[in-house]
């Protein structure tokens, strides 16, 4: 039982990895112990065997090309698979970034010209158009006159009709006066479009 | 073992200087610590440097760990793709080949699991080192043939234990904070393996005197 545990010491021994004062008890066992001294002897012949042929074996090892050429996966596909994980990631990462800002800005002008069918009801085929002459004092053909106050109103107002205030001047705009000369010159045309939905009527003013 | 691992591996410090005899800082013995904050920089030519002064020293020990030249070759590659890939958390204060140690262990111990499926024993080296022709004189094809013979009976953590040790020749203390261990731990690592070694070459010698 007792020579067990100097052998396991004597494994340390061998390499100066045991403390002074186990190695000196060892040293003492080993004085009168043939069993031990023997297994420290295999011990220290094997370690030589050991660092001999290692050392043969780097010899052998040197003796190959320098690690550039040795190794040629660093240099030929090693550092390649390096920059093409590092490279891939990012180029992953871009096309990623560009669908997301892609895909947003289409949402925006989509949603922006208000193109998406929210419901779908069933479709009105037209008919039928016909050229009207809009009179002078139409209150359509006087909102699509002024641009401005069709854009105000409508936004405000969204789907009914409503007869904006003209006679308040809006900046940039010429007076009432001068206006109601302006519309009684040039009065804008109005085509009547007829669907088969008797629900809707298309009213396409151009203003001339 | 990967990312998280490499954040505690580097914070390993040799005792003494595993690269060259100085005693100066761990960091700034033999321009280490210079060449970690190129490497961090992302230098290319630290890299290559990197490459050129440590790879013998990781591919000998792969070899050791693995026993085939072409295993060698795949850790050894490994080991500096993981440094590239983390050379960011490398630290200029600590010595960077106890890392590397440590990861070329780590990574020649996944290698062994993964021959468990097709391999009878496990962690055993391949032993193909003279059927590839890695090695170039007979003299030579016998020493990895007694080396492969002596380490073949070892686990991976007693394998990595004497090759640091015993064939590398650093001591106990930087072998265990190379390999993130106790020195008591490394001691009766070593201690067991030295004792397997002592059986398997003596009985080499009593076949081939
Ligand atoms: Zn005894």
């Amino acid at each position: 039982m007792r020579c067990a545990r100097y052998e396991r010491w004597a494994a340390l021994y061998v390499e100066g990895d045991l403390g002074t004062r186990k190695s000196e008890r060892l040293e003492a066992h080993l004085e009168r112990c043939e069993r031990c001294a023997a297994t420290l002897k295999a011990l220290r012949r094997s370690q030589a065997v050991l660092k001999e042929t290692d050392r043969i074996v780097r010899e052998d090892e040197a003796r190959e090309p320098g690690p550039t050429v040795a190794i040629p996966p660093f240099h030929a596909c090693g550092t390649g698979r390096v920059f093409a994980i590092e490279h891939g990631r990012f180029l992953l990462a871009t096309l990623a970034g560009a669908a997301v800002i892609t895909i947003l800005v289409a949402l925006h002008f989509v949603l922006r010209s208000g193109n998406v069918p929210l419901h779908r009801g069933p479709r009105s085929t037209i008919r039928s158009a016909e050229l009207v002459r809009s009179p002078v004092a139409s209150p359509i053909a006087r909102i699509a006159a002024q641009p401005d106050v069709v854009a105000r109103e409508s936004s405000s107002s969204r789907g009914s009709v409503v007869r904006p205030r003209l006679s308040r001047r809006l900046p940039g705009s010429p007076p009432a006066a001068v206006r109601r000369a302006e519309d009684t010159k040039r009065p804008p045309t109005v085509v009547k479009i007829l669907t088969d939905d008797p629900n809707v009527v298309i009213l396409c003013i151009v203003d001339s | 073992m990967d990312a998280g691992a490499c954040t505690m591996i580097h914070g390993g410090v040799m005792a003494q200087d595993l690269d060259l005899p100085s005693g100066r800082g761990p960091g700034s013995r033999s321009g280490e610590g210079s060449l970690t904050l190129r490497l961090r920089a992302g230098e290319s030519l630290a890299y290559e440097e990197a490459v050129r002064r440590f790879a013998p020293r990781i591919r000998a020990l792969a070899w050791r760990m693995l026993g085939s030249g072409e295993d060698a070759e795949d850790a050894a590659q490994e080991v500096f793709l993981r440094l590239y890939r983390y050379r960011r958390r490398l630290d200029p204060q600590r010595a960077l080949l106890p890392w590397l140690y440590r990861l070329t262990v780590n990574v020649s111990r996944t290698m062994l699991k993964r021959r468990r499926p097709r391999r009878a024993q496990p962690e055993a080296l391949p032993s193909d080192t003279v059927m590839n022709g890695t090695a170039r004189t007979m003299e030579a094809v016998d020493a990895r043939l007694t080396l492969t013979a002596a380490l073949q009976r070892l686990n991976p953590d007693e394998r990595a234990a004497v090759v640091l040790r015993d064939l590398m020749g650093h001591s106990t203390a930087e072998v265990a904070q190379a390999l993130g261990c106790r020195e008591g731990t490394i001691r009766s690592r070593l201690c067991r393996a030295r004792l397997k070694m002592k059986d398997s070459i003596t009985g080499l010698g009593e076949v081939a005197p």
